[in-house]
């Protein structure tokens, strides 16, 4: 069988920046946690600058999708690769979002005695990062499995929210004077639940990618 | 699919050239007020299989074929078949523009001169609706009396398919209409297939697997003279059942 090799490097290469634009959202998430954790906000800072290349490796991954679509003419599942590629990459770019909003929180608490020791926050957030970093994995290996296994991770990360919803919520109830930051950390809590699902969304075009179906796995 | 909606119903299709068996077991319905799109990889039979469609593969020697084409419930290989009917009702446009050494007018002319023998005024009348169906008339209505063969290849492509309309066909088969000639010329000739689909309906052969995509509303794909797929365009473009199909039309393969 002939294969299109100009064509497979640029869906390769298209790939391989998807997976480097995966790695910094990933790091984005780690250091916006960890910089929450230990107050640091240098390491807060440097996360909104890590936001600053996701978005820039957005649009370049866009551009390659577009030329690819103008000048090889893809079809079938080349072309379900390619959307997915064009809709992944705004799950991503999102995501990056959450995780600067999550870093310019850390610097509003500052140096603010944390109202609660942060425990289900960095355990939701080593899930969510597995979830990226699968549902990731999945798309380039074409792995279902491992696609709907990221779909049922969500539902822990859902209970985990709810969980530290009510935590929160008790603690205000409790003590007003903590209403300020437990409402901070409710929404650090918030957007680390919105990556998830963001995470799922690309786990889904999983499925689409290879059954031109569209699934929901969430 | 209803039976109504069938105008061309192959049926265990085979066909040999000598011992050269081109065509397997082929079944298919061509449909009503459609554009249907053969593709496949040259040598995979789909020429073979529109040649059949109105028995001009008669004029190969050595062809022999086994199975039905079924054309307004009759078998077209049947004995009593009007021959010269069949492909007046089955029109073909073919390959290359291949006007007769004629005028523009004659051109057009002479289809219904042989076979009506109509008015002078009647004459000019299909003469002039061929050409508007063929969107050329506006293009030669100052210089009918012209030589065919004056006109640009894309002119004498759209003069082939005034002459096929001039005879008042039914089905219009097409094979490779547009392989000779430039994109724009292409993309006027896709619109006219499009237009043309409002009457007629249309069977094109084409390798160029976009055209296919831009024109037709079904698509079947042959391999070593088996019909692999037949489904709507959109399905075969996006996801294709088979896997012979996806390598085609993802271009791993022909």
């Amino acid at each position: 069988m002939v294969e299109r090799q100009q064509f497979q490097k640029m869906l390769d290469q298209i790939q391989q920046d998807i997976i480097k634009m995966g790695g910094l959202v990933e790091e984005s998430i780690d250091n916006a946690i960890e910089s929450l954790k230990k107050q640091d906000l240098e390491l807060a800072k440097e996360t909104i600058q890590i936001d600053k290349k996701i978005d820039q490796l957005e649009l370049t991954i866009e551009d390659a999708c577009i030329q690819l679509i103008a000048t090889q003419q893809p079809a079938a599942r080349d072309l379900r690769k390619i959307s997915s590629s064009f809709k992944i990459i705004h799950n991503l770019e999102r995501m990056g979002d959450y995780a600067q909003s999550i870093a310019n929180t850390t610097l509003t608490i500052g140096n603010d005695p944390l109202i609660k020791p942060l425990i289900d926050l960095p355990r939701m957030t080593l899930i969510v990062q597995k979830m990226v970093r699968n549902s990731l994995e999945a798309f380039i290996q074409d792995n279902e499995a491992l696609a709907k296994q990221v779909g049922e991770t969500d539902d822990e990360v859902d209970q985990l929210h709810n969980q530290i919803f009510n935590e929160l919520l008790l603690l205000m109830i409790k003590n007003p004077a903590t209403i300020n930051q437990a409402t901070h950390l409710l929404f650090i809590s918030r957007a680390l639940e919105r990556i998830a699902d963001h995470a799922t969304d690309i786990a889904e075009r999983v499925i689409y990618t290879l059954h031109g179906i569209h699934a929901n796995l969430n | 699919m209803t039976d109504n909606e069938v105008v061309i119903k192959t049926d265990g299709l085979s066909l040999w050239y000598g011992k050269n068996q081109a065509l397997k077991n082929v079944s298919l319905c061509i449909c009503q007020r459609k554009v249907t799109a053969i593709i496949g990889p040259s040598g995979c039979g789909k020429s073979t299989f529109l040649k059949v469609l109105n028995r001009m593969v008669d004029l190969v020697p050595n062809v022999k074929t086994n199975g039905k084409v079924v054309y307004h419930g009759k078998n077209i290989f049947d004995d009593d078949i009007n021959l010269v009917n069949l492909r007046t009702r089955v029109g073909m446009v073919f390959q290359k523009p291949n006007p007769f050494p004629k005028s523009i007018y004659e051109n057009v002319a002479f289809g219904p001169r042989i076979h009506r023998k109509p008015k002078k005024d009647e004459l000019n009348e299909i003469v002039e609706r061929s050409l508007r169906q063929a969107s050329l008339w506006d293009e030669v209505k100052d210089r009918l009396n012209d030589p065919g063969l004056s006109l640009s290849g894309g002119q004498q492509q759209r003069l082939c398919i005034a002459r096929t309309l001039a005879n008042d066909p039914e089905v219009i088969l097409m094979d490779e209409p547009t392989s000779a000639l430039d994109p724009s010329a292409t993309l006027r000739i896709e619109d006219l297939v499009r237009e043309l689909r409002e009457k007629y309906h249309i069977v094109i052969v084409t390798h160029n697997m976009q055209q296919a995509g831009r024109v037709s509303d079904d698509t079947c794909f042959f391999l070593n003279g088996e019909l692999v797929e037949a489904d709507k365009t959109k399905t075969i473009f996006t996801n294709p059942r088979d896997s012979r199909t996806e390598d085609y039309i993802s271009g791993r393969f022909g």
